[in-house]
């Protein structure tokens, strides 16, 4: 039986995969965590398109399964070296929404039920090897949103550019 | 051509090959991702209003207010 922590990370894959492959029925994600994971994990999606690109261009996606044992290789290579910070859980979203794309792409009818289980492998994953980490970090609302919601408040060019005035300033009169 | 050897095109690299490729981009997208946003929190934390005021340093220094006592005899932990 999957436990409630499971069910939490599930809804979480199952809303950013709808809100990467802009489903037209997608309302406004039902809880923080999701609507924040949705706006940084997207834009870091384009990032992560871009320079996955042309690897999984050399790999043949053709069915959930095949997916999922690429997900699951490549998530072990990525954690081997024993470290994991929030950016890099944040990468297993945005891989599972480049691997649901190029699913996609090659043609391969996405139903309810084959998203659904690219959900659940990647909920797997995550609970099955990183369920200790995010809760020693805080876990989602107290780990996740403390280091990423404060981004939509002030841009980071923003404090950038703060930052060098200040700095400008102090160069001037000390 | 004689005298000239046929170069073959580079064979596609092998999936496994490909994927652990994807791996290693990937930690290096989270990990500047983390480090960025590490960063981010670190200047917003400073930057956010009353940060030092409520600290009350700036007056004390009589200098300016995000000097927050900087220089000031003492101000370290070297024991001058």
């Amino acid at each position: 039986m999957e436990t409630a922590e499971f069910y939490y990370v599930y809804y979480l894959a199952q809303d950013y995969l709808q809100y990467v492959l802009q489903e037209s029925h997608l309302g406004p994600a039902q809880t923080r965590v999701a609507h924040v994971l949705r706006t940084i994990a997207s834009s870091l999606q384009d990032q992560t398109e871009e320079a996955l690109r042309p690897l999984l261009d050399r790999i043949d996606i053709t069915s959930v399964a095949v997916a999922k044992r690429i997900f699951n290789g490549v998530m072990d290579e990525k954690f081997a070296d024993g470290n994991t910070n929030w950016g890099r859980i944040m990468t297993i979203f945005t891989f599972g929404g480049l691997l649901t794309k190029k699913l996609q792409e090659h043609g391969v009818q996405l139903t309810a039920e084959e998203k659904e289980q690219i959900s659940y492998f990647i909920t797997e994953y995550i609970i099955n090897n990183k369920a200790e980490w995010i809760d020693a970090n805080g876990g989602w609302e107290n780990g996740f949103l403390t280091k990423f919601e404060r981004r939509s408040l002030l841009s980071f060019s923003k404090i950038t550019a703060l930052f060098i005035a200040v700095v400008s300033l102090f160069r001037e009169y000390y | 051509m004689p005298g000239r050897t046929l170069r073959k095109a580079a064979p596609p690299a092998a999936p496994a090959e490909a994927a652990a490729e994807c791996a290693l981009e990937l930690t290096r997208i989270g990990d500047r991702w983390d480090l960025r946003q590490r960063l981010l929190n670190l200047l917003a934390k400073l930057f956010r209003p009353g940060t030092w005021a409520a600290r009350g340093h700036g007056e004390r220094s009589g200098r300016g207010p995000w000097l927050c006592g900087f220089g000031r005899r003492g101000s370290t932990d070297i024991g001058r």
